[in-house]
């Protein structure tokens, strides 16, 4: 089922390894067809890797986009920003759309 | 009638400083509205800015999209208000025709932001097929875009024939993004020309030119570097000829966009584009 591929990229997506996820939870998914099985474990690790990594900057994007307080805090600490942003990123479910939303959701980490 | 040469606009300062010329001269206009919007989708300076060059100008208008999900199963909560927004903004606008990226971009309550490839399967040609019959609501005639994906299900060649199957089961047309079909063939390691060859041409009603980047080799323990749709740079010489392959066989052809990201944009960034759009509108009319 195409809603079972969907869940398990994007739950991939949000893991430090996103193909040893596939290779973990693709075998043991009940809901997908072999084609689908067989594509999911197929899938190039480099383009999940870089996917990965294009959604963290897209969300860095919003959060630095969303609150000019945001961006002034990443140019003034860059590495202190970094670390509550990985703690943000790794905590925080990937659910906002618009910057202010997504700035918001970051200030808690501060 | 040879198709029109235009440009995305961006509302940006920077844009709009460094574009003067190409804002007076381009042909037509393509909007990305959810850019332009800000909380509850309202819009926003940038909007008003848009709508007053576009009523000024005169001339066409086509909106374009990324994330309204075209191929997400589960349906995101936000698309009631993002579809009241897009019917709004294609009244205001007065889009000729809209796009969307196909991918899926919301799944498991999670939203990437960044459009994801989809199989080829009859399950997934339906539900683009519902998605963009929903967006008829919003402007009558829909097409969607291919992406710069890395990495993709199923062999990678067959995506080609997976559009012209969405093609027939929405009745939509496709919007080409050249750049990307280039990105795509490179990062799944086929050939672009052998790609183009099956495209569903009779349905390719726009195409869109950028030029875009490498990724970084230490951005992956691999060292390997692949092809990023950034919007960021010339035009490369692949696109050119694909363009120049693609121009003969889209019959169906009324519009070729330039597209360039505001932050990649200066004053050397300008007159690329400006040299981009000029080369695009002399090959549209050789071949018009």
């Amino acid at each position: 089922m195409l809603a079972t591929v969907q869940q398990l990229l994007v739950a991939a997506l949000r893991e430090p390894d996103p193909l040893l996820y596939l290779q973990q939870n693709v075998p043991v998914a009940t809901a997908l067809s072999d084609d689908e099985r067989k594509w999911l474990l197929a899938v190039d690790g480099d383009g999940l890797r870089l996917s990965r990594m294009l959604i963290r900057k897209l969300r860095l994007q919003r959060i630095v986009r969303g609150d000019a307080e945001a961006s002034a805090f990443m140019a003034r600490e860059p590495e202190r920003f970094a670390a509550c942003f990985a703690r943000y990123d790794r905590e925080e479910p990937l659910r906002h759309v618009f910057p202010h939303a997504e700035a918001e959701a970051f200030r808690r980490y501060w | 009638m040879p198709a029109l040469v235009g440009i995305a606009l961006q509302p940006d300062d920077v844009f709009f400083a460094h574009n003067r010329d190409l804002l007076e001269r381009a042909e037509l206009f393509e909007v990305t509205p959810e850019t332009l919007w800000g909380s509850h989708c309202q819009p926003t300076a940038g909007y008003e800015r848009l709508l007053d060059l576009t009523q000024r100008r005169q001339v066409p208008v086509v909106g374009h999209g990324v994330l309204f999900s075209i191929g997400a199963v589960e349906e995101p909560k936000r698309r009631a208000a993002w579809l009241q927004a897009l019917q709004r903004d294609a009244n205001a606008f007065g889009f000729a025709w809209l796009s969307e990226h196909l991918g899926f971009a919301d799944a498991g309550d999670c939203h990437t932001a960044w459009p994801l490839p989809l199989p080829p399967t009859d399950e997934a040609v339906a539900i683009v097929a519902k998605s963009l019959a929903t967006l008829r609501s919003a402007c009558p005639t829909v097409l969607f875009e291919n992406n710069a994906d890395l990495f993709c299900l199923g062999e990678p060649m067959a995506q080609a024939a997976f559009y012209a199957r969405v093609c027939e089961a929405a009745d939509a047309a496709m919007l080409l993004d050249l750049h990307n079909a280039y990105a795509y063939c490179r990062n799944t390691g086929i050939a672009l020309r052998d790609f183009l060859e099956q495209l569903p041409w009779d349905r390719v009603l726009e195409l869109h030119l950028s030029g875009g980047s490498d990724s970084d080799p230490e951005f992956l323990p691999s060292g390997r570097s692949m092809r990023l749709d950034s919007h960021d740079g010339a035009v490369p010489d692949e696109v050119w000829e694909a363009m120049e392959l693609a121009l003969p066989r889209a019959s169906n052809l009324r519009a070729v966009v330039c597209e360039w990201f505001p932050d990649a944009m200066n004053d050397a960034a300008a007159t690329q584009f400006a040299a981009d759009f000029d080369r695009a509108q002399k090959l549209v009319k050789e071949f018009g």
